[in-house]
């Protein structure tokens, strides 16, 4: 488990892709796991390590 | 330290990611120096409002048999964080009147007990969260006034509210929900398990008091 991913921020809005309106966020230092779960599009997906991780807690 | 989530009321990984964090938080040495504030995201902003479709149905239509399959493994894993997820009951609503309701509350101080009602109401009891008389009964039995909320229903008010945290969650770049941020300096994506979140509380507060 990878609890430090120092470095890496999490991805900012491309500049050139951004909304001209669009807030200003600070880039953040990512902690935690990459692949965690989380619902996208309306679907939520079962990582392979949530399925391990979460069952069992 | 400030913990912003965003998270939809109908995203399972949001309730299973607030239980473990909430595991957590009961962990870490500081908790009572943590202020929890909840932030909007929609999970399916295109559905039409006041319209309420059974969730299965809804992810069938939408993903095929892998829908089910989804389903299953999530209820499972709920259920190790001692949650009862009733997907054949849940129904698949716009959120947007539930998220401004949870902004009024959050106004009135009783943001965390909205939400954790509106999630149990969807997860395992099955209620229309489009339903403006549902949402009303929710929120009284979280302590919000009944008739503000009434008033806030029936008007737009903070519409502009969970606008302005969707196109914040896109400006840090979240994809999904949930997600987590700390102190607008640290970005957590996802369900993790408790220990990982305990872990950033502990990593993020370190840093906080030695800078």
């Amino acid at each position: 488990m990878s609890i430090d991913q120092a470095g890496q921020a999490v991805p900012a809005v491309p500049a050139e892709a951004a909304a001209p309106l669009a807030p200003l966020a600070p880039p953040l230092r990512t902690l935690g796991d990459a692949d965690a779960a989380v619902c996208a599009d309306g679907f939520c997906e079962v990582p392979p390590a949530a399925a391990t991780t979460g069952a069992d807690e | 330290m400030k913990v912003e989530i965003w998270s939809d009321v109908v995203c399972p990984w949001c309730y299973i990611g607030k239980r473990r964090l909430e595991h957590a938080l009961g962990e870490f040495e500081h908790a009572d120096e943590v202020t929890i504030a909840w932030r909007s995201f929609q999970l399916n902003p295109d559905t039409p409002p006041g319209t309420a479709v059974p969730t299965a149905a809804y992810l069938a239509e939408r993903f095929g048999p892998q829908a089910g399959q989804m389903t299953g493994r999530v209820a499972e894993l709920a259920r190790g964080e001692g949650l009862d997820f009733d997907f054949d009951a849940a129904l698949t609503v716009n959120t947007l009147d539930a998220h401004r309701l949870l902004h009024l509350a959050a106004d009135l101080g009783v943001g965390d007990a909205a939400k954790e009602r509106l999630l149990r109401a969807h997860f395992t009891e099955g209620a229309d969260l489009s339903d403006h008389e549902t949402l009303v009964r929710l929120a009284g039995q979280a302590g919000v006034d009944t008739d503000r909320a009434r008033e806030v229903l029936a008007g737009s008010e903070y519409a502009g509210a969970v606008q302005a945290d969707i196109e914040l969650a896109r400006a840090f770049g979240a994809t999904g929900v949930p997600f987590f941020v700390i102190d607008r300096k640290y970005g957590i994506s996802g369900a993790q398990p408790a220990e990982t979140f305990l872990q950033a509380l502990r990593t993020a507060y370190a840093d906080e008091t030695q800078n």
